[in-house]
């Protein structure tokens, strides 16, 4: 199973990411922005930074970058693509998830340990995590206020979208909309979320809960992957 | 300066934008254009469009 990290001009947790990717069992390799070839990668995932500066808005720029036709297409075939952090953002403004990451609640750029309870295990991402399991992982944000209006939040939680919410002592760092700190799209092969699971992908790096979330990745990209080479033999 | 009771900022954004075009009308299309579907994100951004002098090369 092959796992293509995107790295963008400013993509600061790329490597992290393809470390975290590989640790879960996937080979991995970076793929640059400019390239509209995926390199026959199975999942993708667009890692944590400051894309393009974060000029404008996060993400508003990244969405322009050639390879996100690709990852589009990729996405509408079906494919895997994780947002991390930045990569969430870039979703969000690619249209590709709902909704739209706005400056935290406090004003402030928010790093730390959080927990994130899994809302729904019936997505490639959370697959094999029951729901309510609490998994901790850190965020490192000043735009992570996960926002939509009401009605539309209504819709994304009756379709199982949400796949993550802030939950335990900790609690919401940046305001989200009812505590939400990662969702789907409506066929759930797209997801993004604020905290870093890369970043906690080993003991030694104080958790490896966000291997978890990785491993759920890499095995659905294998199974759909599996499911595609019968398809085309 | 002696003001203790602000405890928040958040600054808001102003964008110029030279645009070619024939008529004032013909600029304020792809200016409104351009701000819905890039300079603004209309799911949590308003925005305003005012016109300056037409300025001729």
């Amino acid at each position: 199973v092959k796992v293509g990290v995107v790295v963008f001009p400013g993509s600061n947790c790329d490597r992290d990411a393809l470390h975290g990717a590989r640790l879960a069992g996937a080979q991995a390799e970076l793929i640059w922005h400019e390239d509209t070839d995926l390199h026959g990668a199975d999942a993708v995932i667009l890692p944590g930074g400051f894309a393009h500066g974060d000029y404008l808005r996060a993400g508003a720029i990244a969405r322009f970058s050639p390879v996100m036709g690709s990852v589009r297409a990729h996405a509408e075939r079906g494919g895997l693509v994780l947002g991390i952090c930045n990569g969430f953002q870039v979703l969000t403004e690619a249209s590709l998830l709902p909704g739209v990451l706005r400056r935290n609640a406090t004003l402030r750029f928010e790093h730390r340990w959080v927990r994130l309870g899994v809302q729904n295990q019936d997505t490639p991402f959370t697959r094999g995590i029951p729901v309510g399991t609490t998994l901790r992982m850190p965020i490192a944000h000043g735009e992570g206020s996960y926002y939509l209006p009401e009605s539309e939040l209504d819709a994304v939680e009756d379709a199982g979208q949400v796949a993550f919410r802030y939950v335990g002592p900790e609690g919401n760092p940046n305001g989200s909309a009812r505590d939400i700190a990662g969702v789907t799209n409506a066929a759930r092969n797209v997801c993004g979320l604020m905290p870093h699971p890369e970043r906690a992908s080993e003991a030694l790096l104080g958790s490896d809960d966000g291997l978890l979330l990785l491993r759920s990745l890499v095995e659905s990209a294998a199974a759909a992957h599996t499911i595609g080479v019968e398809a085309a033999a | 300066m002696g003001v203790t009771v602000v405890h928040g900022v958040r600054i808001g954004k102003r964008v110029d934008l030279e645009v070619e075009a024939e008529h004032a009308d013909e600029a304020r299309k792809v200016v409104d254009q351009l701000s819905r579907d890039l300079i603004a994100n209309p799911l949590v951004e308003k925005w305003e469009i005012e016109e300056f002098e037409a300025v001729r090369a």
